[in-house]
């Protein structure tokens, strides 16, 4: 999963980018109003984390203009305006929830989690594939009830593929959504980190579409 | 004094002084016109007395011995009517009445009035048989005779009299008529003139109610410069509101973002030295807060009472509600009729909409409902849900005047302290029942009514 978390204060950007990165995210992180917009336009997010007053230009007209262009990523507002009017101005221009600072990191990251689910249309925290399962919430992974030991970036590849289940999920989205943005594109590093998560999790439920990427399959 | 004049309309002002002037032009008038008409019909009358003198006159002949004879005798019918006031009369030189109308009536001829032989055309009023006479007199001295015969002609002065007075009659009506002519066209004017200013009340109301956010009518040059004025006030007071509320607005950014990154970063501490400072950055963190919404709210004060429809609020603070608690499922619904407005400023509204049914969503089990309706002057609004309640003992406790809910729950109690000041602001009324739902019932009561109902002025 990867999040753009846009923050003009340097240390609370630093503070949630952290908090994302050890719940899992591959994150990128801005502090101005115009790399919000460009960053978000064109690169793939789960999840935007957005400030909304931002040097450059405001973090509601960023908003806007996304959703405008048809964009449908999930965007958390994380701000001191803390009137119900502007709850409802921030809401109504696309915003899919709305937190107000100072914040519990927790109540951050819950609330994060429970949107990445819902735009991915679970539930629960805790996603099944045949015997596998996985709780966001937590970040623990376990085949058959046993725990499995993964480092970040498998754990990473393995909830983007639980969260899309069934489906062939290219090379480049799993790039685009397993690490951040200076990270260099190269195809081979994808399938080395397949391979080895296939090692942990029994090489039957990663399958190869030759081609076209890769599917998460149940039975294993 | 003062009091009494503020409270006399223009128009009165106007009607009364243009009845007082009005009233004495037409008198004036009326006066005039009756003083040349008496003049004009005495000289007529008086004239008609002279012919019909001379007419005798040119009767009257001298015999041989000295008599005066008629050649003829006037032939108008009033000398012929018994006592018609319309008389004759030739008295000799020694003063015997020798020849006289028929219309005097009398066996025994008598003069009408003592003859005083003064050779010119003179005329007398005297007291009459049966009215009061105007009457002609002239001497003649015949040729042939060195004596005066006096010649005499008489009518009745109430003919004068009665002309003028069914003249008067006329005139006074035609003046009636032209006074309330003129009063009405004076009234008419006033209106026209008044116009304008009745408009300008409306836009007050409107721009009260707000509907509009200046004058936006073409006044008449008198006026143009009060409604300028007017503008640039309404201006200079939202520029004040909006600046406050930025400067509000600034301060929190400028308090929150730190505050925010302190406490996470207390996370990193051990716990005994992270204790106090939590608790010293939620007090800082409330107190903040507290006086940040009461500043917003003093602005809203200084703006001229505005009305803000609440089916409108309504529905975007449940919108937001729907999105906060997605993950809960809640069901929420409103009904409110559209017309309904609330008598104040639109923020002030949303903080305690806002506050109140997010309390109600964080407690309620699936159902939150908001029913709207008319009370006297007042919009009620009704919030309910199924959730656990609260137990009546506690009730009172909640929304008591200057209570505060400080002791820290969930930052709950700041939320419901905001709400109070609103309420209390507005002088409308809150409190707690149970709900039909099975849980809390909020009654909130705010100034507010029906829109287009009360009159701007």
């Amino acid at each position: 999963m990867r999040a753009l978390v846009v923050e003009d204060n340097i240390q609370a950007a630093e503070q949630i980018t952290q908090a994302l990165i050890g719940h899992g995210f591959a994150v990128d992180t801005v502090h101005d109003g115009n790399d919000a917009w460009f960053q978000g336009d064109t690169e793939e997010y789960d999840i935007a984390i957005l400030d909304l007053g931002l040097p450059g230009r405001d973090g509601l007209s960023v908003l806007t203009d996304w959703r405008r262009g048809g964009n449908k990523m999930p965007v958390i507002i994380l701000t001191a305006r803390d009137t119900w009017r502007e709850k409802v101005t921030g809401l109504r221009a696309g915003a899919d929830d709305y937190l107000v600072k100072p914040f519990e990191m927790e109540e951050l990251l819950a609330r994060v989690e429970a949107l990445v689910r819902r735009a991915c249309g679970h539930a629960s925290s805790i996603l099944r594939c045949g015997e596998l399962e996985i709780d966001t919430a937590t970040q623990r992974a376990t085949l058959k009830g046993a725990h499995l030991d993964l480092s970040s970036l498998e754990y990473r590849l393995l909830a983007y593929m639980m969260n899309h289940a069934g489906e062939v999920v290219s090379k480049a989205t799993l790039t685009e959504h397993l690490y951040q943005m200076d990270f260099e594109h190269n195809s081979n590093v994808i399938e080395v980190l397949v391979n080895r998560v296939r090692k942990k999790i029994g090489t039957q439920h990663i399958q190869t579409r030759r081609g076209m990427g890769y599917q998460l399959n149940e039975k294993g | 004094m003062k009091k009494a004049n503020h409270s006399e309309s223009l128009t009165r002002i106007v009607l009364k002084s243009g009845l007082i002037w009005y009233l004495s032009a037409i008198l004036a008038t009326g006066a005039g016109l009756l003083l040349i008409f008496e003049h004009f019909i005495e000289k007529r009358f008086d004239q008609s007395i002279r012919n019909q003198l001379y007419d005798l006159v040119a009767a009257a002949e001298i015999t041989p011995n000295g008599n005066v004879t008629l050649a003829w005798r006037p032939s108008a019918p009033h000398f012929n009517q018994p006592l018609s006031g319309w008389y004759w009369q030739i008295i000799s030189p020694n003063g015997e009445v020798i020849e006289q109308s028929l219309s005097l009536y009398s066996d025994e001829p008598l003069p009408l009035l003592r003859p005083d032989f003064i050779g010119q055309y003179h005329w007398q009023e005297i007291n009459g048989p049966l009215q009061e006479l105007r009457v002609g007199l002239q001497s003649i001295r015949f040729a042939g005779s060195d004596q005066p015969w006096q010649f005499l002609v008489a009518g009745p002065s109430a003919d004068i009299d009665n002309d003028v007075a069914g003249f008067a009659k006329l005139v006074a009506g035609m003046l009636c008529v032209l006074g309330i002519f003129m009063l009405a066209s004076l009234w008419f004017q006033v209106r026209q003139v008044l116009k304008p200013i009745h408009a300008m009340g409306d836009e007050i109301g409107r721009i009260r109610r707000g509907q509009q956010s200046r004058f936006e009518q073409t006044l008449p040059r008198e006026l143009q410069s009060v409604g300028d004025e007017l503008n640039t006030l309404l201006e200079h007071n939202s520029a004040i509101l909006e600046r406050s509320r930025l400067q509000a607005a600034n301060l929190a950014h400028a308090l929150k973002n730190p505050i925010s990154v302190i406490q996470n970063e207390l996370n990193h501490l051990d716990a005994d030295s992270a204790k106090v400072m939590t608790e010293q950055l939620d007090k800082l963190n409330q107190n903040a807060q507290t006086h940040l919404s009461r500043a917003r709210l003093s602005g809203a004060i200084n703006q001229l009472a505005s009305q803000t429809n609440v089916s409108e609020s309504l529905s975007d603070i449940l919108f937001s509600m729907e999105l906060l608690y997605k993950q809960r499922g809640l069901s929420l619904g409103f009904r409110c009729p559209p017309d309904f407005y609330f008598g104040g400023d639109q923020h002030d509204l949303e903080e305690v909409l806002g506050n109140l049914i997010d309390n109600a969503c964080k407690w309620a089990d699936s159902h939150i409902y908001v029913n709207v309706e008319e009370g006297d002057h007042q919009v009620v609004l009704h919030i309910d849900d199924d959730g656990p309640g609260i137990p009546e003992s506690a009730r009172d406790t909640i929304f008591k005047a200057g209570k505060r809910l400080d002791e820290t729950t969930e930052g709950s109690g700041l939320g419901m302290a905001i709400v109070t000041d609103i309420v209390t602001l507005y002088g409308g009324d809150i409190s707690i029942e149970h709900s039909p739902l099975g849980g809390t019932r909020i009654r909130l009561a705010l100034p507010g009514g029906r829109q287009g109902e009360s009159s701007p002025l």
